[in-house]
């Protein structure tokens, strides 16, 4: 009976290092589609409706709860509060497990170009950082699709060996 | 205001120009320049605001700051230099290890940072320098009835100016509300509407003359717009207006006053139509046509006096407006031209 408990435990522990890790993979890529999405809404509001940049970033987040809105909300909150984002700041507000660190860089950089510029030199801005998120993006989701499954597989399959063998 | 100024500026630059006890709503203007001294003006004149708070006014006579020096909490010195200078308490810093800029005015200045400006920026433009750029390239921003004029490197293309970078000078005009300014000029209000016309240099309070004798002219009942481009008369707030331009004026705010003329005469019925600082050919003409039209004027020009429109775009409000109000300093005596006068 203990065996048997056991060999479900082991299951279980396997099976959940299998979906962390898929969770890991599907995170990193929805966290660039949502950058693509934003960026794609700063363009539209910031080129033709002159929207205010803390309202856009209101309006991408309300409603959401993934990862990168709460890096958006969190980055609303520092520019209401100290005005100039310095870097250091918004590097630690993206200080994720989901980001590699030139990664980090790479957003925080993109974050401290918003609003700081008049609407040509935002659109090319943004247009720029877009085609690297892009670029990340598609990498993300390859590896999503290959790295991630494959660790949700094997999870399952080492979960049933190791049931098997200690039971 | 108070509030208002201590969101905009950042907390250092703030507590400066509010050192020594100063109500920094009582100053005129607060210049911020990159690397340069901090400098109020307010009714005393000018001067550069210390480290300390304290504050130097400079005496143009001699093009050096007349340094008026008291310890900080001295009330006696401060209050007789204050005395001395008609404005508020004054004070200097005393530092022995003098620094180049202390050696030139014996203390040492508040320097404004490439930092304070940009944080003023960003606040005034609410983070999206992209949303006031029509602004911008006019040279200024308005933050809560608050003007702040802009300069820096100017972005040009095919002869027009279609941006501004690198801004490194700001000026924050604090509006001011004086009821009773308009003195004998407050007698016209008695006629009923008529075109009237305020004339001085920049600084002199035009904004102010302006802003009173519409809220005269509401309190007798009389329906009057108020075209408020650079919200700076009744300082429109979240849709609120923070100086009182009176009940039976209707306001609108922050729109080039030559793209509204034509609908809102025909929308809002105004027996007269008060526009802040005419400006070029284009602005001269339109206040023509409204006159025209029937609907009454008031309106304010930059001009060192009526002699100064001869032989200017502005020459023919001569013949279409009904009184001039001459202005030469904040708080001196209004000049008051009728059309036809021995003067005029």
């Amino acid at each position: 009976m203990l065996s048997v408990i056991a060999g479900a435990l082991l299951f279980l522990g396997s099976l959940y290092g299998g979906v962390s890790i898929r969770h890991y993979y599907k995170t990193r890529a929805r966290y660039f589609e949502e950058l693509n999405n934003l960026c794609n809404l700063l363009i539209d509001e910031i080129i033709h409706l002159k929207t205010p940049l803390l309202k856009i970033l209101k309006n991408f987040t309300s409603m959401k709860k993934d990862e990168f809105s709460k890096h958006t909300d969190a980055f609303a909150e520092l520019l209401r509060r100290e005005v100039l984002a310095d870097r250091e700041s918004v590097l630690k507000i993206l200080d994720c497990a989901y980001l590699k660190k030139d990664e980090r860089i790479i957003v925080a950089d993109f974050f401290m170009i918003l609003g700081r510029s008049h609407s040509d030199s935002q659109e090319a801005n943004i247009k720029h950082y877009r085609n690297k998120f892009l670029e990340a993006g598609g990498k993300a989701e390859e590896a999503y699709r290959v790295k991630g499954n494959l660790a949700y597989k094997l999870g399952i399959l080492l979960g049933i060996a190791l049931m098997i063998i200690v039971a | 205001m108070e509030r208002i100024l201590k969101t905009l500026l950042r907390t250092g630059v703030y507590e400066a120009v509010s050192g020594s006890g100063r109500a920094p709503e009582s100053l005129y203007e607060i210049r911020l320049r990159t690397g340069k001294p901090l400098v109020v003006c307010g009714k005393f004149g000018s001067g550069i605001v210390a480290k300390d708070g304290g504050l130097s006014i400079a005496s143009k006579s001699r093009s050096v700051f007349e340094k008026t020096v008291s310890a900080r909490g001295d009330n006696a010195a401060q209050n007789e230099a204050a005395a001395k200078n008609d404005g508020p308490d004054m004070t200097a810093a005393k530092d022995k290890s003098l620094t180049a800029a202390q050696k030139t005015l014996g203390f040492e200045p508040f320097i404004i940072s490439a930092e304070d400006i940009e944080y003023t920026l960003g606040v005034a433009s609410g983070h999206s320098v992209y949303a006031v750029s029509d602004k911008l390239v006019k040279g200024y921003i308005s933050f809560c009835g608050i003007r702040i004029g802009v300069s820096g490197e100017g972005v040009t293309e095919n002869g027009r100016l279609t941006a501004f970078k690198n801004i490194n000078s700001l000026n924050v005009r604090i509006p001011h509300e004086v009821k009773g300014c308009a003195g004998g000029a407050a007698r016209i209000v008695d006629e009923g509407p008529r075109n009237i016309l305020v004339i001085s240099p920049p600084g002199a309070g035009k904004t102010t003359l302006l802003r009173e004798l519409t809220r005269l002219y509401s309190e007798r009942a009389y329906c009057v717009l108020l075209i408020d481009e650079r919200n700076e008369i009744a300082a429109v707030s979240d849709g609120g207006s923070l100086l009182d331009a009176g009940d039976f004026t209707d306001i609108i705010s922050g729109a080039e006053k030559r793209l509204i003329y034509e609908n809102v005469i025909r929308a809002m019925r105004p027996e007269m139509i008060v526009v802040d600082e005419l400006f070029g050919r284009a602005d001269a003409d339109s206040v023509c046509d409204i006159i025209r039209s029937g609907v009454r004027v008031m309106a304010s020009l930059h001009a060192d006096g009526l002699d100064a429109l001869r032989g200017t775009e502005f020459e023919k409000l001569k013949d279409v407006f009904d009184y001039f109000l001459i202005l030469e300093k904040p708080g001196g005596k209004i000049a008051v031209i009728k059309k036809g006068d021995a003067l005029f």
